[in-house]
């Protein structure tokens, strides 16, 4: 007895993530009951799974599990957040996919996609980080070709696939070396073996290694996949493979940066530099070519691949609990307006037929609660004050600053590739506002349902919420330390 | 008296009236908001001149400067009469300009948030309140700009003031990022040293660049001449009068600090006489009655500019307000006969607008010869011989270049007078006018009267403002004035000429270093270039993301190594 109690002593921090998996579970079971399977039974039963999640992992205990999993303070906050994403998401579904018949097997993705991001969130071990984001990868690729007989959702999920599986064998390739080099796999041993000796091929496997992580949070150049997946899934799904799994990466990064490197690479220092180089890149490549899209998904994926250069800046800034806050802070902000502008589109797309800007004129006149609040999320992507996105561009501006010289260079990047997204965003709200239309009537008859209009408003809750809720960057780095 | 000091308030219930009032009159509640601005500027230059302060502390604590501050001074006063009164005027030019327009009630309520965010601006007493007022008023202008959403090129205007404006704001931006904590000052300074610890340089080249971003100077004109694609009024009070000249306000008020970065100041008088030259060259070519215009008002807010280059922040805050009641009145006039003349706008087909518009043709040449500076009978004559003299005595070639400009701005405003309401040759087009009704007519005398009469309000303005010159010599009639007054009346009689001779269609060959459409197609080439990176193909994607890796790490072992 006294073994299974130590045994359920030691895993009971991952209660969250059992929850989330008997979630999964039970959505199965749901499945096979014919009376269950056309209705949205299965959804709500992982919405339940998630928000009990979200619950468990508020618990401000820290913890470590064999090494494998720890619980500190970055992932005791995103867990819970990635669970209440999910649930979001899944709650979306409801209103979204109300003619579809495929509810069990959609929620099962989602679940998986946010059971892998906790898990990654948490990791404190190579292996587990690479299972955690194969999870994540193989329900993303189901969500992304969902509409297997679209054309172009069927080619973004085969160049998923192939992408991430490369992705995922520069990482494996990267680990096997980590492992050779160092006898370690867990974050802290890498640590003590790196810090004792220095090779360069250990910096270079762990780069190699956290490759994976950079996919996730579409680093360029490692972010080719996205456009395609984006502008092929249904919005609502995209939500689910963008956002959630860019917490969960963003806090590994972190975690990562802090446990492994040796006091002299840790960044301000030389790896801050070569993270800010990317994350200029990302920036540089990411605004210029939003301008060029003529579609609004796609300008929101690259408007992800910015943010993810943004979240590499913040965690290139400081080793320190400010920077790390602000990385977490620009993460939940990003969350809180991607979520929100994905089901603002999906609405958009479930009525004018597709999202293309072209097609996106007379949106307001249509539905003109949901474009403005569109507008509004893509002002809080765009940075505009008092929204989320102002506040946290600020906060990573201010860590930045304080740094070398580069990270002052990737400073001015980020403030000149803000104005160049601005417009890409002014592109999707000029199409969806200010375009002359053909006369569409108001979308009187179609009801928005109500599941949707609930998360639409806890969305812009966030948006509006963070940006005004001033103490929240000293409130997560009180957390953290 | 405190009060005062939340100015920026006053025009809320007009705004509320207007937008949900049920009034066939829209717009009427409005007006109260401009005057009870005015009046209160008027209070504060009445009373013992103590700046009255506002300071709520914590507003924003993660800001190095957390208090919400409100700063009502003499500065500030000027500046609340400025936008109230000619807010007012404008005002009632509108009822009568807009009284068939659809959009009324939009276009009143947009008016009442530009006057209310321009006040706090004016009100602000630290930079981040400024900046909510510098954002506000970028946003407003965008909004007026692009008015009439359905003409064609409307929007694309708004977006170029928006572009320019979000350069402004973004250095605004790092200005307050670079002030270390516990700085709640407007003047940047503390115990007369310059808050930032690389020297006052970095912060004054900041708020240089946010200044001519707002203001239309250097590079960043551009927008100003694009921005005349909105309603007139709109132009008269926001792209004339008040929000072009924030920019100014803004150099104004951190003259000490700048005063600290002498080679900052020294580009600054370059960049003023450079942008009032070219852009009065410009002026020459234009086609456009508004466009004309807009141009004569980046070079005289480049003659603002050299002012505080000199170290003269007062001599430009004078020509503000001079500059704020003449040009006001000048677009105003032009809308007039725009108006008239059923929104034609090109000036061949404007011209001999003299027998069917008495009354507007009197009141542009007023405007007009305050602009070219008439010494003695108008305002302009004072502020910018004050500018000169300043320039003069401190930096010789902006100056001189400034001299050259006033012969320049004769000839511009001569072209765009005698244009249309110059002698008719008697085979213009004969318009079917729609005269202005008496509300328009009026509406404009009081900036007439201001045009003539504030030239002599300096040494009042002078006696209400801390750091201005006690021992201010305004010369109605000096020597240099005479001069340079005359100067300005060779170029009006010299365009009177040309216009004859060329039978009123006097137009320079088109000039200008318009550099925007060039960098707008590289930023649409480079676009298009990273675009077709993500063409689809697997194989270059794969093969970038391996590059990648190379070269990251590559990077790493030269960092280590």
């Amino acid at each position: 007895m006294s073994f299974a109690n130590n045994a359920v002593s030691e895993l009971a921090p991952l209660a969250p993530e059992a929850c989330v998996a008997v979630g999964i579970c039970a959505v199965l079971c749901a499945d096979l009951v014919p009376a269950l399977r056309t209705r949205t039974a299965g959804l709500w039963l992982g919405v339940l799974a998630c928000a009990i999640a979200a619950v468990l992992a508020l618990s401000p205990a820290r913890a470590i599990v064999a090494q494998m999993l720890v619980i500190d303070g970055v992932a005791g906050l995103v867990r819970p957040v990635i669970a209440l994403v999910t649930a979001f998401v899944l709650i979306a579904g409801a209103g979204e996919r109300r003619s579809a018949n495929d509810h069990g097997a959609w929620a099962t993705c989602v679940l998986g996609i946010g059971l892998g991001a906790m898990l990654v969130a948490a990791a404190a071990n190579l292996i587990v980080l690479w299972l955690g984001l194969e999870l994540i990868s193989l329900a993303s690729y189901a969500l992304a070709s969902w509409r297997a007989r679209d054309r172009r959702a069927a080619e973004a999920g085969m160049k998923f696939v192939l992408f991430g599986g490369a992705a995922s064998g520069v990482m494996l390739f990267g680990i096997s070396h980590v492992f050779g080099l160092t006898g370690h796999l867990d974050f802290t041993g890498i640590g003590a073996a790196f810090a004792q000796q220095m090779p360069i091929a250990v910096l270079a496997s762990l780069l190699m290694a956290f490759v994976g992580v950079a996919y996730k949070l579409t680093i360029v150049p490692f972010h080719f996949y996205a456009p395609d997946v984006y502008q092929g899934a249904p919005a609502l799904s995209v939500a689910a493979v963008g956002a959630v799994p860019k917490l969960a990466a963003g806090a590994v990064l972190l975690r990562g940066l802090a446990t492994m490197l040796p006091p002299s690479l840790v960044p301000p220092a030389s790896v801050g530099a070569v993270l800010a180089v990317a994350a200029m890149v990302s920036l540089g490549v990411a605004s210029l070519t939003a301008l060029a899209q003529r579609d609004a998904k796609r300008i929101v994926a690259f408007s992800g691949i910015g943010h993810g250069g943004t979240v590499l800046l913040a965690a290139a800034s400081g080793g320190g609990t400010a920077a790390a806050a602000s990385a977490i802070f620009y993460l939940l902000a990003y969350a809180a307006a991607n979520v929100g502008a994905l089901l603002c589109l999906s609405v958009l797309e479930r009525d004018l037929g597709s999202c293309e800007l072209a097609k996106l004129a007379g949106a307001i006149r249509r539905r003109p609660w949901v474009t403005v609040l569109l507008c509004l999320f893509l002002f809080s992507l765009a940075g505009v004050p008092p929204l989320a996105g102002f506040t946290a561009k600020w906060a990573v501006l201010q860590q930045a600053l304080g740094g070398g010289p580069m990270l002052v260079a990737a400073a001015f990047a980020l403030l000149a590739s803000t104005a160049i997204f601005a417009w890409s965003y002014l592109l999707i709200i000029r199409a969806a506002v200010l375009a002359p239309a053909p006369l569409l009537p108001r979308a009187s008859g179609v009801r928005m349902p109500l599941p949707t209009a609930f998360v639409l408003l806890c969305c812009a809750a966030g948006t509006i919420g963070l940006g005004l809720w001033l103490d929240a960057l000293p409130a997560i780095a009180q957390v953290f330390s | 008296m405190n009060l005062l000091a939340w100015a920026f308030l006053f025009p809320l219930p007009g705004l509320l009236l207007t937008a949900f009032g049920r009034s066939r009159h829209a717009g009427v509640a409005s007006l109260l908001g401009p005057i009870a601005i005015a009046i209160a500027g008027l209070i504060f230059m009445l009373s013992d001149h103590t700046p009255i302060l506002v300071q709520i502390d914590g507003w924003l604590p993660v800001l190095p400067d957390s208090a919400f501050l409100l700063r009502l001074d003499g500065l500030a006063a000027v500046m609340l009469v400025v936008v109230g009164g000619v807010s007012a005027c404008v005002y009632v030019y509108s009822l009568s300009y807009m009284a068939g327009d659809r959009g009324r009630r939009r276009f009143f309520c947009l008016l009442d948030f530009f006057v209310t965010v321009m006040t706090l601006l004016v009100l602000a007493g630290n930079l981040v309140v400024l900046l909510a007022g510098w954002a506000g008023v970028g946003l407003a202008s965008f909004l007026l700009i692009s008015f009439w959403r359905e003409k064609s090129h409307t929007l694309g205007a708004g977006l170029q003031a928006i572009a320019a404006n979000a350069i402004g704001d973004a250095a605004l931006l790092l200005a307050i990022v670079m002030l270390p904590k516990g700085s709640s000052d407007l003047t940047l300074l503390q115990n007369g040293v310059p808050l930032v610890s690389g020297g006052a340089s970095t912060l004054a080249t900041l708020i240089v660049i946010a200044a001519s971003a707002k203001s239309a100077q250097g590079i960043l004109y551009f927008w100003l001449p694009s921005a005349m694609a909105g309603p007139t009024p709109v132009s008269a009070l926001i792209h004339a009068a008040t929000m072009v000249a924030a920019g100014v306000y803004l150099l104004v008020r951190t003259s000490p600090m700048l005063a600290l970065a002498p080679e900052v100041l020294h580009a600054l008088a370059w960049l003023g006489a450079i942008t009032a030259l070219l852009s009065g060259l410009a002026s020459l070519s234009q086609q456009n009655y508004k466009r004309g215009l807009a141009y004569s008002t980046c070079s005289q807010l480049g003659y603002m500019f050299a002012a505080i280059g000199f170290g003269a922040p007062f001599a430009a805050l004078f020509h503000l307000v001079t500059h704020a009641a003449f040009k006001a009145l000048l677009f105003l006039c032009a809308g007039a006969v725009i108006h008239a003349a059923h929104g034609e706008e090109e000036l061949p087909k404007l011209a001999g607008m003299r027998k069917q518009l008495p009354q507007i043709c009197v009141l542009a040449l007023i405007g007009s010869l305050a602009l070219c500076g008439l010494p003695v009978l108008t305002a302009g004559a004072f502020s910018k011989d004050l500018i000169i003299e300043a320039g003069l005595s401190s930096s010789t070639l902006p100056a001189s270049l400034l001299v050259l400009s006033v012969f320049l701005t004769g000839l511009y405003t001569g072209r765009l007078y005698f244009g249309v309401f110059g002698a008719t040759t008697g085979d213009e087009p004969q318009h079917d006018l729609h005269a202005p009704d008496q509300l328009m007519v009026r509406s404009m005398w009081p900036l007439a009267a201001g045009a003539i009469l504030l030239g002599w309000a300096g040494m009042p303005l002078a006696r209400l403002l801390q750091n201005a010159p006690k021992d201010l010599a305004i010369h109605a009639v000096s020597m240099n004035g005479l001069l340079i007054g005359a100067l300005g009346m060779t170029g009006f009689g010299a365009a009177f000429i040309w216009q004859r001779a060329t039978k009123g269609r006097a137009r320079l060959a088109s000039f200008g270093i318009d550099w925007v459409p060039g960098a707008a197609a590289a930023s649409r080439h480079l676009a298009l270039a990273f675009a077709a990176l993500h063409n689809g193909r697997l194989g270059l994607y794969l093969f970038t993301a391996v590059l990648g890796v190379a070269l990251i790490l590559l990077m790493a072992f030269g960092r280590m190594g």
